[in-house]
């Protein structure tokens, strides 16, 4: 009788966006749940900025210890990515919003035109800034896990987020232009080891809002455009676990073969038409 | 009866306005037609030295006018290299006067923009700004599109600015012989085939360098009736001259029509100035201390004067210029980012 085959180690970290991937897993949203042992590990708020990357790990300082703990539950002080088969970066401070937005806006224009070469430059040149996608860039270099990544979503529907900011033409962005985005920006990240999970497109409205049918509970009264409810936090998760299973089953057949890590899979749910 | 130069002040005598003072004390070259205030939209184009211009209005906390912006993402060294935020818009340098009444021409439907492209090497090249993007577009298409979207910004820019500054660089240009329109540069030096039966040498005259002037600041005040026109001409010498003359002697002449034709329309219009900062850098009493040592680029000391001088003569004429608050930018705010990032977090782990 052959034995039941090991579950996939799998670390999401991340800020307070992670809360809808921990419910996601609590409700027992998620359909492959047996399939992998997930474990949490991060920090809200100030106490996020306490976390450093030292020699390819991510270490609490004093100040956000307490954070890490409550948040992991397992007592794991240190996120060593070796000590997963993958690790999952949830929102980490990086906005989507603020660079799709004026960026979508622009576009939105009658004259809205930006060749490709610009527009690449321009994903990697925001994408490459953020301090917890350089951490995930490190984690990828260190060959031992998976890496995924995924941003903050856009803000939820109805809070005036693009009429607020001067982006108004935005709203008006369609999924191909969107797609343009994306395409460049997985492609820069999966250059980096790292594979980019986008908002799902089924969760995108009103050109760059995220559906409020995605937003948490009494999003409107708790002034809350941010965090997202464990509907969005399971499609998340298992985006990034139809790779990572995948993955785990291919480096099972290829166990031997040192370079498994060096390309990391494409999201199916991108569509780059 | 005293003769006419008893009664003229210092400055109009070389000894005593030049001679007699270390060059860092020359001053008072320009009696400003117009004030040049913070809250001012100010365009620039033309050759290089515009950029400098340009830079200096934004240090110094003036409202230069950025009619085509980049996109939220390029680091600065994209920017450069790409060309956004050079000049008021992505033209690249416009060298001559004919090539600035051809892009106003086209921005305002005046004439058609040629739908040539140059091709090379699989890449798509625009004649009329062949840099603006390092290795070129990759189609055709984008060519154009990427072109209209500059025309429009020149749209914008002249209808919307209290003052445009431009710069002129050079007469001589390389024109299309069948359609007369004029490149930028010279085919086949950046990108594009030279073909002698296609393409010609011209080096204009004062004539049509100050037809193709005053054609074009009628067409923008058309435009816009309220705009001021302030000229420089720019102190970098030719890099290469196809006139047949000595290199020395052709940058010569093109400046010396290009100063005229300033002269010339300053003096015929109110709303037409000249700044003198080819005076500054070129000037044999500054002893071109202000060059690389290549004596064609111009050192930040130089345009550091060169502003010095535009501001205290400025402030000469009109008094000190009011402060203002930080100019309004435009980068998006997260609505409602982290505003109960705790909640949320001890709402899933906490429990």
């Amino acid at each position: 009788m052959p034995l039941p085959a090991k579950p996939l180690r799998l670390c999401v970290f991340g800020d307070s966006h992670i809360g809808c991937i921990k419910q996601a897993v609590t409700a027992g949203m998620v359909k492959d749940s047996k399939k992998v042992d997930v474990e949490f590990w991060g920090a809200d708020g100030p106490q996020f900025r306490g976390l450093d990357l030292v020699d390819q790990t991510l270490v609490p300082r004093r100040g956000a210890k307490a954070k890490v703990e409550l948040v992991n539950g397992r007592g794991r002080a240190v996120l060593d990515p070796k000590d997963f088969d993958a690790v999952l970066f949830v929102g980490v401070r990086i906005r989507t919003f603020e660079f799709f937005a004026p960026n979508l806006h622009l576009l939105g224009q009658p004259d809205g035109f930006l060749s490709d070469a610009v527009l690449f430059r321009a994903c990697q040149g925001w994408l490459t800034r953020h301090r917890f996608y350089r951490a995930a860039k490190a984690f990828a270099e260190s060959q031992s896990a998976q890496i995924f990544l995924t941003p903050c979503s856009f803000p939820t529907e109805g809070f005036r987020a693009l009429q607020t900011a001067g982006f108004d033409l935005a709203a008006k962005a369609t999924k191909k232009t969107r797609d343009r985005f994306w395409h460049h920006l997985t492609g820069i990240a999966a250059k980096d080891g790292i594979t980019l999970i986008p908002q799902p497109e089924k969760s995108v409205v009103g050109g760059c809002t995220t559906g409020a049918a995605f937003a948490i509970e009494d999003a409107v009264k708790l002034n809350d455009p941010v965090h997202r409810n464990p509907v969005y936090g399971a499609e998340i998760l298992q985006a990034a676990l139809d790779i990572a299973l995948k993955g785990a089953k291919s480096r099972k057949s290829a166990a031997s073969d040192p370079k498994a890590h060096a390309k990391p899979a494409q999201p199916a749910e991108v569509s780059l038409g | 009866m005293p003769n006419p130069y008893q009664n003229l002040p210092e400055s109009a005598f070389w000894k005593s306005a030049v001679a007699a003072r270390p060059p860092f004390d020359i001053t008072g070259l320009w009696d400003p037609k117009f004030r040049v205030k913070r809250n001012h939209k100010i365009a620039t184009a033309g050759s290089c030295f515009a950029q400098h211009i340009g830079n200096a209005l934004q240090d110094r906390g003036f409202n230069w006018y950025d009619a085509e912006t980049a996109p939220v993402g390029l680091t600065p060294d994209s920017r450069a290299a790409y060309n956004y935020g050079i000049f008021s818009f992505r033209t690249g340098n416009i060298y001559t006067t004919t090539a600035l009444r051809q892009w106003v021409e086209w921005a305002f439907g005046i004439k058609k923009p040629p739908r040539e492209v140059w091709q090379q090497d699989g890449r798509f090249y625009d004649p009329f700004r062949p840099m603006i993007e390092p290795d070129g577009f990759a189609s055709v298409k984008d060519v154009l599109a990427s072109r209209q979207v500059t025309l429009e910004a020149i749209k914008r820019a002249v209808q919307d600015v209290d003052i445009f500054v431009f710069t002129m660089g050079l007469t001589e240009a390389w024109v299309n012989r069948a359609d007369g329109h004029e490149y930028a540069m010279c085919p086949g030096t950046v990108a594009g085939e030279f073909d002698a039966k296609a393409h010609q040498f011209v080096n204009r005259d004062f004539d049509r360098v100050r037809e193709d002037l005053r054609k074009a600041i009628s067409i923008m005040r058309g435009q816009n009736p309220k705009l001021r026109v302030l000229l420089t001409v720019s102190p970098v010498p030719l890099t290469a001259s196809a006139s047949g003359q000595h290199v020395l002697t052709a940058t010569t002449q093109s400046k010396a029509v290009l100063r005229a034709v300033a002269a010339d329309c300053v003096a015929k219009s109110k709303f037409v100035d000249y700044f003198p900062s080819y005076e500054i850098i070129t000037g044999a009493p500054f002893r071109s201390m202000f060059y690389a040592p290549n004596l064609r680029q111009v050192q930040p000391q130089g345009v550091s004067m060169v502003m010095d001088s535009f501001f205290a003569d400025q402030t000469a004429k009109f008094g000190p210029l009011k402060s203002m608050g930080a100019p309004r930018t435009a980068t998006p705010k997260n609505p409602g980012h982290d505003v109960r990032c705790e909640e949320e977090m001890l709402n899933a782990f906490a429990s």
